[in-house]
């Protein structure tokens, strides 16, 4: 178990290091840089910027330097000095601007996890021992069209039904007294009250397919011959189901950490811009469209890395519940 | 217990002499398993149905997607009725009503009442506005329309331009779904070929494609198109943008399906068949092609089947945040869009009337390929 | 000999979409205390549904439509074990503490998650009540008691760190563990080397004359059944064909299907036959059977008009044998 653990510890990062290279290219991709964006941007207000100036900024930012002093640059930064590099658009340090946000992002997602697996995990037991039951039907049909609705688009109806039918309009983590005020209590629950919304349209999609494999995998495990023999011994329904099946299917449960998490992150973006939560969606988007690179670049990043974090916990727990991997 | 299921098994098998065995081959025993799912089968009906949508949209749209008219900003949708008479006691039997509508003079906004009065004949094979079918026929006739080319005919409402919604959402199913299927297709090439890579040869090509494909899904998805998608310049033509977010899609679509081929190889390779085949003095090739892949051939059909509706959905998110297709560019994630606005739907909440085209099509390509999955699982129920 | 276990008429069908499929077809046999009895016959025969039956553990979609199961140990009134529903407490008490099943596949019989020790516990504290410490003490015990080595070590073992034959071992470990009077054992060797068959076959022996404990033994090995058996029931599609003492059964078979099955036995004994004989054509499919004599489409002594026609009952010889055929005491 120490072993594997420290396997993958070190498998990180050398994954680390190939995420941050491809997350550099793909900043460096739009043709031009912040630069020339700006000078566009200028140039369509009719000011006329000063090549020198330019030239100067080009320099301060090291965009006339080949690309892997470029990056050598940003990432030694990020290293050495935790510095993620200056935002241009916002023009003050990357640093400044994302952890909140990435803070955010981090609480919407774990809580809908936490309400995918709080439904999921009653609800695929249910349809397996009741499996062809009309509650199974419900079940499998909600779960198909969780599936089959864009997140974006189950934003925009919540959104318009709350409007039409409960008279305010959803929208952002907190209500603007507390958009800036210090952390405390209050603050939290106001959090609470607004994160709902979000969790719902977020966790919807995953809920419907945790339920589906839930459902698969006790469906395959009750016809295993240790559950008839558990049952041969004496155990009664329910205290051989929650001791044997549903603790075998816990497996792929755990494992639903590992890609849960990246999907939450992801649908995290789109479903934040709609719902215009402060978290890190709506400033990545703004700052691809303003090629602010340093900033997206470090969402991305730190995002991604998230995302490996998440895999490596649901490895970790998954070997560590299972005999088979724990004792290798 | 295995007793019990080994003789049903066996049924088939050790039925009497009288009772001539029935041969049917793999491709037909997986069809008479799937028409036995109905709904799998019904919903690929549905998905045949809006193909041929995307095909014939153009003469299937009653005007075409960028017409648009003034004097119908948001005009609410219109039904169809049969049979009715107008005002000067006329029959007709497929028609509409027109509207009339109100300016109010403070918000300068316009609200339209149905006029039961105003009859709006409709019908078949009308002329209506010019078009190319398939870009190359020019013609002027739609499939149906109203009769008199110029009155108004929103089944769907209309948009803030006054464009005719269902008119789009027809015409949107030609990229939403092309994309898809361009994108699956391009995502299945790169998975066959480097999952096959990974499955056969194993060694180093196989850690590599392995790690490379751990690396790649632990990108998260959505950031990465955004960051990728950001990068096409916003002055190529709509064909080369549209190209280069098909490309974009499989480049994270194709590790599923090289996941999948590769397990089907890695499992096959032991397979007793395969060896025979192998002993007998089969090519390499001839054992890959004649033997191996047409044993998972159609596993690996339903796995593309289910690829398909994840593709319409990034699409249309990507659409959807601006970064994808853009106008003059009609999908379903371009609709979506000029629904984003809160205002706008209270409005005219017809708008997310594409967002039903969304969802029916993507609950019908998963069912269908549900079903396709437990069909072409030979040892299934 | 006091009957522990009396099956009567039993019948355990199969609900499937299409057909109706009847496992046991009117099954009756008995089980005396301290008795092992083996049932034989080929796989579909319904030996395996017989043992589950006898917990009322069919699974679904089969039901036991009729027939009883009386239960009287030691000499007790008889109880009708077809009475308790299939979750019922009445049965559950049963199960693993009286009536205990020991499967033929020992990997899959245990859980690939959980402890030996923690599945043996479990049990023993489910029926005997007794606290942590003595339960494992009874578990570390019982595993002993099948043979096992160091068990006090075997007790935190997870079944996959056991070689198989130490698996059946803690199966029937499991199994004895809150000392049952009847063991049913489904082909618990089959996936054993001989070596480790034979201990284990021992163990049965002396669970018998030590603990006067009965076994259910299912099997289609007639090696074994000549081991082991005290008492033989041979099966067919579903029914019993005959049934007796094993020294009988082997020396002077009444069913031609009984007959048939001992001449297909390979014997290191002097040679007679140059070729090993076989049963012909195949068990017929259970969707399909047989009119008259389920056994007519295979039997050498079928009677065109009579053995395809006339469903044979189950006839008593005078030494208390009894065997289901139509031509019982005109063939041999």
């Amino acid at each position: 178990m120490l072993r594997y653990t420290l396997w993958r510890l070190a498998l990180m990062v050398p994954i680390t290091v190939l995420i941050s290279m491809i997350v550099f290219v793909i900043i460096q991709l739009p043709p031009g840089d912040f630069v020339t964006t700006m000078t566009a941007r200028m140039s369509q207000q009719n000011e006329s910027v000063d090549p020198a100036v330019l030239e100067a900024l080009r320099a301060r930012y090291g965009f006339d330097q080949p690309v892997y002093v470029q990056y050598w640059k940003w990432v030694s930064g990020i290293l050495l000095h935790g510095d993620f590099g200056q935002s241009f658009d916002w023009n003050s340090p990357v640093d400044d601007l994302i952890w909140d946000r990435l803070g955010l992002t981090l609480i919407v997602s774990l809580a809908t996890l936490l309400f995918i697996w709080l439904l999921a995990f009653p609800i695929g037991i249910y349809s397996a021992i009741r499996q062809y039951s009309l509650g199974d039907y419900i079940a499998t049909f909600l779960g198909f069209i969780g599936l089959a609705i864009p997140n974006f688009l189950l934003a925009l109806i919540l959104m318009w039904l709350t409007t039409e039918y409960l008279g305010w309009s959803p929208g952002g983590l907190f209500s603007s007294e507390y958009i800036n005020a210090e952390w405390s209590w209050a603050r939290v629950g106001d959090l609470i009250d607004h994160l709902w919304i979000p969790v719902i349209v977020l966790g919807t999609g995953g809920t419907a397919s945790l339920i589906r494999i839930m459902r698969a995998n006790l469906l395959d495990e009750l016809q295993k011959p240790y559950v008839e023999m558990a049952r041969a011994r004496g155990l009664s329904e329910t205290r051989l189901l929650l001791k044997y099946p549903v603790r075998v299917a816990l497996n792929p449960f755990v494992s639903t950490i590992g890609w849960l998490l990246p999907n939450l992150v992801s649908g995290a973006v789109v479903t934040a811009i709609v719902l215009s939560l402060p978290t890190s969606g709506p400033l990545l988007l703004n700052a691809l469209f303003a090629q602010d690179m340093y900033l997206a670049g470090a969402i991305i990043m730190l995002l991604s890395i998230l995302t490996l974090i998440g895999t490596l916990i649901s490895d970790l727990l998954l070997a560590w519940l299972d005999p088979r991997v724990r004792y290798e | 217990m295995s007793d019990m299921t080994d003789t049903i098994d066996a049924g088939p098998v050790t039925a009497r002499k009288d009772k001539p065995f029935e041969a049917a081959g793999q491709w037909r025993l997986i069809w008479m398993r799937f028409r036995r799912h109905r709904l799998a089968y019904w919903s690929g009906v549905v998905v045949a149905l809006v193909y041929l949508v995307a095909i014939f949209a153009s003469f299937l749209a009653p005007t075409t997607a960028n017409y648009y008219s003034a004097r119908y900003t948001y005009a609410p949708p219109q039904s169809i009725h049969l049979l009715g008479t107008d005002a000067a006691g006329q029959r007709h039997l497929f028609h509409t009503y027109d509207y009339t509508s109100k300016v109010d003079p403070l918000e300068l906004t316009r609200t339209y009442t149905v006029d039961e009065s105003e009859v709006i004949p409709l019908g078949f094979f009308v002329r209506g506005e010019p078009y190319k079918f398939w870009g190359v026929i020019p013609t002027d006739r739609h499939f149906f329309g109203p009769k008199e080319p110029g009155r108004p005919f929103y089944l769907f409402g209309a948009d803030r331009l006054g464009r005719d919604v269902f008119s789009r959402t027809v015409i949107g199913t030609q990229v939403s779904m092309s994309i898809g299927l361009i994108g699956v297709a391009l995502s299945l090439v790169i998975g066959i070929v480097l999952g096959g890579i990974s499955g056969i040869a194993g060694g180093w090509a196989d850690e590599v494609i392995q790690r490379l494909i751990e690396l790649l899904k632990s990108i998260p998805t959505i950031p990465l198109w955004l960051g990728l998608a950001a990068a096409i310049p916003l002055n190529i033509s709509p064909l080369v943008v549209y190209l280069w977010i098909t490309i974009i899609l499989s480049l994270i679509g194709w590790t599923d399906i090289a996941r999948i081929v590769r397990g089907r190889f890695m499992v096959l390779k032991t397979e007793d068949f395969v060896t025979a085949a192998r002993l007998d003095g089969c090519s390499r090739q001839r054992i890959i092609w004649r033997h191996m892949v047409p044993s998972f051939a159609s596993h690996l059909i339903a796995s593309t089947t289910l690829a398909i509706p994840a593709m319409i959905l990034a699409e249309t998110a990507l659409s959807f945040l601006g970064v994808g297709l853009r106008p003059p560019v009609v999908s379903w994630g371009v609709l979506l869009k000029e629904s984003q606005s809160i205002l706008a739907l209270s409005n005219a909440p017809w708008l997310f009337l594409p967002g039903i085209a969304i969802i029916v099509t993507v609950l019908a390509l998963n069912f269908l390929g549900d079903g396709l999955r437990d069909a072409a699982d030979p040892y299934g129920k | 000999m006091s009957t522990l276990i009396d099956v009567k008429n039993l019948q355990t069908h199969f609900f499937t979409d299409e057909v109706l499929v009847k496992a046991i077809d009117g099954v009756d046999f008995t089980i005396p205390e301290a008795r092992i009895v083996c049932i034989v016959g080929e796989s579909g025969s319904g030996k395996s549904m017989t043992g589950r039956s006898i917990l009322n553990m069919v699974p679904r979609p089969g039901r036991i439509i009729g027939g009883e199961i009386l239960w009287s140990p030691g000499g007790a009134d008889p109880i009708d074990l077809l009475h308790y529903g299939k979750d019922s407490p009445e049965i559950r008490r049963l199960r693993g503490k009286e009536i205990a099943l020991i499967s033929q596949e020992p990997m899959a019989a245990l859980s690939p998650v959980h402890t030996i020790g923690n599945q043996m516990v479990e049990t023993i504290r489910l029926h005997l009540g007794l606290g942590k410490a003595e339960a494992k003490e009874r578990a570390i015990e019982a595993l002993g008691s099948v043979g096992i080595p160091d068990p006090r070590s075997r007790f935190d073992a997870y079944a996959f760190q056991l070689s198989g034959g130490m698996r059946q071992r803690v199966c029937i470990a499991l199994g004895i563990q809150c000392q049952p009077r009847l063991l049913i054992a489904d082909e618990p060797t089959t996936a054993l080397d001989v070596t480790t068959q034979a201990n284990i076959l021992d163990l049965f022996r002396n669970l018998r004359d030590e603990q006067g404990v009965s076994t259910l033994f299912i099997t289609h090995d007639l090696g074994v059944v000549a081991e082991i058996a005290d008492d033989v029931v041979v099966m067919y599609l579903g029914q019993v064909v005959e049934q007796g003492p094993v020294r009988q059964i082997f020396h002077d078979p009444l069913h031609p299907y009984t007959r048939a099955l001992l001449e297909s036995v390979p014997r290191l004994a002097p040679v007679r036959k140059d070729r090993l004989s076989t049963i012909r054509g195949m068990v017929p499919s259970p969707f399909d059977r047989p009119e008259g004599c389920l056994f007519s489409t295979r039997c050498d002594l079928a009677k065109q008009g009579l053995c395809d026609v006339e469903m044979p009952g189950m006839r008593r010889t005078e030494d208390g044998r009894a065997a289901r055929c139509l031509r019982l005491g005109e063939a041999a």
